[in-house]
């Protein structure tokens, strides 16, 4: 026997009352089986049976008693119906008013950290191409993670072969004092560029002309090409600059070219003179070019990397040295934003948990409102309104708040931005490129409008089913004991545990760095930089004794304690890198040595800094230039070269193969400071005497029982006592400096705290308020029960039972949340784990005593009922 | 039944075809009754519709008939024409009739 197709049959009753179905199906079988099989053969017999079905489908889905006519046109009654959701918002404003404004403020912090992810991570670099340049960075074989720049020699020889490269841009950073004739002396940011350098990122000069190929090569053309900010700022935006002089530091330069307005050197910083480098130092073994390349389009990122790799290696062998060096790629867009993508990705995603737990109160809301209409929606479906239509009803309220909650949310959102970046991180990158821009608000426009046409198919379909005598569900049930309501709790209070696992855990981390020993003592500390020019203080004793002038003057300041002069700030990040070898082991032929940061100290430094002399003595009078070099190491270096042994009395040298007066003794061991990164723990560090190894450059540091405020001006007036041509820059004290060094962590602490705090905030008015309205429905109920002897605490304990049980569903989901969401912020985790028990023990056992109180509220009202009033009501 | 006092043609037809198969008529012979008479395909959605709007109308009434293997489960209901359906389908006529009187359609007249 050939069964008639199942699926039509299946759609039939589907679509059709039971009723319906069963006398229909019934005759089409018999007859499909008994006459059309035998008349049409199968397939047609099947196409009968099919087309039967559909056609009766049609004939009688129509309701009985439809007395609106059916409207082929789906937009018909949009406007009936947003006039009607206005009056029923006018009816009742508190609702309307709370949808609104949960929708606003959770579009609005959602929104105002979008526009930070978008502004930060998503807008393409304003460069040309700029996926096609890359950042090259160079590293050793033996295992060291420091990044080093490149060889004046490896830049030629990428230069020259270039088949993969379209240019090849090489930078090294440096700063000079910039001297305008009546102006006080400005320190400048400067960097010296291939010359193909802006080709690399496509730009090109508003005015004049960029270098070219024989003004690099000569290595002591004068040019300058100068920022836009300096050509408005310094020289009056003067139309006649291109050929006029600029004095940086005595030494006059010929201006010419100037940038473009929009133009943003590729770290972020105000760069306002760019010369172009001296290849003269080509013999030179520093690794000091940045290395910016643009690839080919047809050449994929890890073809230049090979490429960069086969180059050092051939310029290495030609130059008779160890290929000990190996290249990594990285493009442009991760170099700028990688370090801030864990900070920002975490923001975004808080936020969104905020808005999702605003989502579900809205729900919730809607819920509530739409069983206290249950009677109206009964009365419209027995009038002839289908279920579409009621759903569509429901639709275009949700529409309507969001919306308005949407547009009130891009105001909140342009405030809360404003706030944002007053408290955002120094070190964000791209600050000023992030803004509400058309982007953002469309992306948040169709977020709005996908929100809430999700929760008006979700709460109108929920409502349609518990509304009586639309046959299409158990009646009231659910709505009685909550159940939509409680799994909504339990993913409200899942989602904020989440939140304050994760505020709690970046606290703490806060909490971690703050008490971490960062090898220094950074309260009373005020430092600035300066740099003696080489006109006014030649060589090294000019300069030595601009630097032992400018510390005794300052030592004879009121309440300054001590002078110290170093070449680098702690925490700053910035420095030199050396590989120090011992002699011992040099001797036992092993030259592989440690790499450690390479700093310049005078003997104040350690204890102006608070850095403890572990061993050995300090820097003194006695180490000069003439005398035998001495070094100071860091703990962490004397481990690593000399194990157990004592370090003191040790030579030790930067060679692999040190001649008698490459030895250098070492004459103290001290404790290691923090200078990369505050948290990164084991820095091998040694200290060069600065009598011993002048540098032009130096940090001040004043440690002093003043104010800073108050210090400030007693230092600028020593400064330009002993020359006036100098300026003091990066002014600012080391708690300053520690604080940036935090600041994106504290961020994101201070953001992920205040949206949990919203978070529990919502969750629980979502606990209250469902537990409140289930009490206000099930008064008589309660009232009976007490009538019939339940006591107060009974029902007291009853209500409270009823709302933990969600709760605690949510706490475990929240747990486990919880646990896979922290993940997200790991890189920015310090000393605690990102499972750390005791954070996720205090963050359930906070909330589960907050939710208690709310549901506590609810309940005391229950107990405190009248039974004899309570069920004397209709 | 509108003012006019005629019922539309489909009622119409189902109610002929039962008055026409007496007892016997369910489902399946109505359709086919109606398909081969109407030379028209019809769906038999389209019956139960009218079937049901008659009964409401206390036009016909139904009653549950007997298994089959081949319906599984769901036996025939039969229908059968009470007499105010008579009544209805008689009235229908006249007024048609009336309407009808006097005018010949096949053969159109020849101009003179």
């Amino acid at each position: 026997m050939k069964a008639p197709p199942r699926a039509a049959a299946w759609l039939v009753q589907r679509l059709l009352t039971p009723a319906h179905a069963k006398r229909l199906l019934g005759d089409l079988d018999e007859e499909y089986l008994e006459q059309q099989l035998a008349a049409r053969g199968i397939f047609g017999a099947s196409v009968w049976y099919w087309r039967q079905c559909l056609t009766s489908i049609r004939a009688l889905r129509r309701r009985p008693y439809d007395v609106f006519p059916r409207t082929r046109r789906p937009m018909h009654g949009i406007s009936q119906d947003l006039r009607f959701a206005v009056r029923q918002f006018l009816r009742s404003p508190t609702y309307a008013l709370a949808v609104i404004l949960t929708f606003a403020l959770g579009m609005g912090a959602t929104t105002a950290i979008f526009a930070m992810v978008n502004g930060v991570l998503l807008r393409p670099l304003p460069y040309d191409s700029p996926e096609r340049i890359v950042r090259f960075w160079a590293h050793t074989h033996d295992g060291d993670t420091t990044d080093f720049s490149f060889r004046v020699l490896e830049y030629q020889a990428l230069a020259e072969v270039g088949s993969e490269f379209e240019y090849v841009g090489a930078e090294f950073p440096a700063s000079a004092a910039l001297l305008v004739p009546d102006q006080e002396p400005r320190q400048i940011q400067t960097r010296r560029v291939s010359h193909n350098y802006f080709r690399v990122f496509g730009v090109e000069p508003a005015q004049g002309r960029m270098f070219d190929a024989t003004e690099m090569a000569a290595g002591d053309a004068l040019v300058a090409v100068i920022s836009h900010a300096l050509w408005q700022r310094e020289l009056g935006s003067d139309p006649s600059t291109i050929g006029r002089t600029i004095d940086l530091a005595g030494t006059p330069f010929e201006v010419i070219g100037v940038l473009p307005a929009d133009y943003r050197h590729v770290s972020g910083e105000d760069i306002d003179v760019f010369f172009p480098y001296n290849l003269g130092t080509s013999g030179w073994i520093g690794r000091w070019l940045d290395l910016y390349v643009k690839v080919r389009p047809e050449f994929g990122a890890s073809m230049a990397v090979d490429r960069v790799n086969a180059t050092m290696d051939s310029v290495a062998t030609e130059d008779g040295r160890e290929r000990n060096w190996f290249a990594t790629g990285e493009s442009l867009h991760e170099m700028k934003v990688g370090t801030v993508r864990p900070a920002l990705m975490a923001s975004f995603g808080t936020a969104v948990l905020v808005l999702l737990i605003g989502c579900a109160n809205v729900a919730m809301l809607t819920l509530a409102r739409m069983a206290g209409r249950s009677s109206e929606l009964s009365l419209r479906t027995a009038l002839g309104a289908r279920r579409g239509r009621i759903l569509r009803q429901v639709l275009i309220e949700n529409l309507l708040t969001a919306l308005i909650g949407g547009a009130i949310g891009l105001g909140v959102a342009h405030l809360l931005l404003r706030g944002l970046l007053r408290i955002a991180p120094p070190t964000l990158p791209r600050m000023e490129e992030i803004a509400i821009d058309p982007t953002v608000i469309g992306v948040a426009g169709l977020a709005t409008i996908a929100i809430a046409t999700l929760l008006g198919l979700a709460t109108g379909y929920r409502a349609l089913r518990s509304a009586p005598g639309l046959g299409m569900g158990a009646g009231n049930r659910a709505t009685g004991q909550g159940g939509s309501f409680g799994s909504l709790v339990t993913v409200e209070v899942a989602m904020a545990v989440t939140l304050l696992v994760g505020a709690g855990l970046m606290v703490r981390t806060l909490d971690r760095l703050q008490q971490e020993n960062l090898g220094f003592r950074a309260p009373g500390v005020l430092s600035f930089r300066v740099s003696a020019p080489s006109a006014r203080h030649p060589g090294a004793e000019g300069t030595l004794a601009f630097y032992d002038q400018l510390r005794d003057e300052l030592l004879a300041l009121q309440g300054v304690e001590s002078v110290g002069v170093g070449s680098d700030l702690p925490v700053s990040g910035e420095g030199a890198v050396a590989t120090l070898r011992s002699e011992e082991r040099v001797r036992a032929g092993d030259t592989d040595g440690v790499t450690s940061l390479q700093r310049r100290a005078n003997a104040d430094f350690f204890e102006t800094l608070g850095v403890p002399l572990l061993a050995g003595r300090n820097f003194g009078p006695e180490d000069t230039p003439e005398s035998a070099p001495v070094l100071i190491i860091s703990q962490s270096l004397a481990s690593s070269l000399f194990g157990a042994g004592d370090p003191v009395g040790q030579r030790v040298s930067f060679r692999r193969e040190p001649q008698d007066d490459d030895w250098m003794t070492v004459i103290g061991v001290v404790g290691d400071v923090r200078y990369q990164r505050i948290d990164q723990v084991e820095e091998p560090q040694l200290y060069q005497a600065h009598a011993q190894s002048a540098v032009r450059e130096m940090a001040v540091m004043v440690r002093s029982q003043r104010s800073a405020e108050e210090l400030i001006g007693d230092v600028r007036h020593v400064v330009s006592r002993i020359d006036s041509a100098i300026p003091l820059y990066d002014v600012q004290t080391l708690e300053a400096i520690t604080d940036t060094a935090m600041a994106d962590r504290r961020f994101v602490a201070m953001l992920v705290s205040a949206f949990a705090a919203v978070a529990v905030a919502l969750s629980m008015a979502g606990v209250y308020g469902v537990l409140a309205m289930l009490v206000g429905r099930q008064r008589r109920a309660i009232a009976l029960r007490m009538a019939l002897g339940a006591t107060p605490e009974h029902v007291t304990g009853r209500v409270v039972r009823h709302g933990m049980r969600w709760v605690v569903a949510g706490l475990a989901l929240g747990l486990v949340g919880a646990f896979a969401v922290t993940r997200l912020l790991t890189a920015l985790l310090y000393g605690v784990s990102a499972s750390d028990p005791a954070t996720y023990g205090i963050g359930t056992l906070l909330l589960a005593i907050v939710a208690t109180l709310a549901a506590y509220l609810p309940a005391r009202r229950a107990a405190a009922l009248q039974p004899a009033e309570a069920l004397r009501e209709d | 039944m509108g003012k006019t006092g005629v019922m539309g043609a489909f009622e119409e037809m189902v109610l002929l075809t039962l008055v026409r198969q007496g007892e016997a008529a369910y489902g399946v012979s109505i359709r086919r009754e109606l398909e081969e008479r109407a030379g028209n395909s019809v769906s038999m959605g389209a019956v139960y519709a009218t079937l049901d709007r008659l009964e409401s109308k206390a036009l016909v009434r139904s009653r549950v008939g007997e298994e089959r293997e081949s319906r599984r489960g769901r036996p025939r209901r039969y229908y059968t024409v009470l007499p105010a359906g008579v009544r209805e389908l008689q009235q229908t006529r006249a007024v048609r009739e009336r309407m009808w009187a006097g005018i010949e359609l096949d053969q159109p007249a020849e101009p003179s």
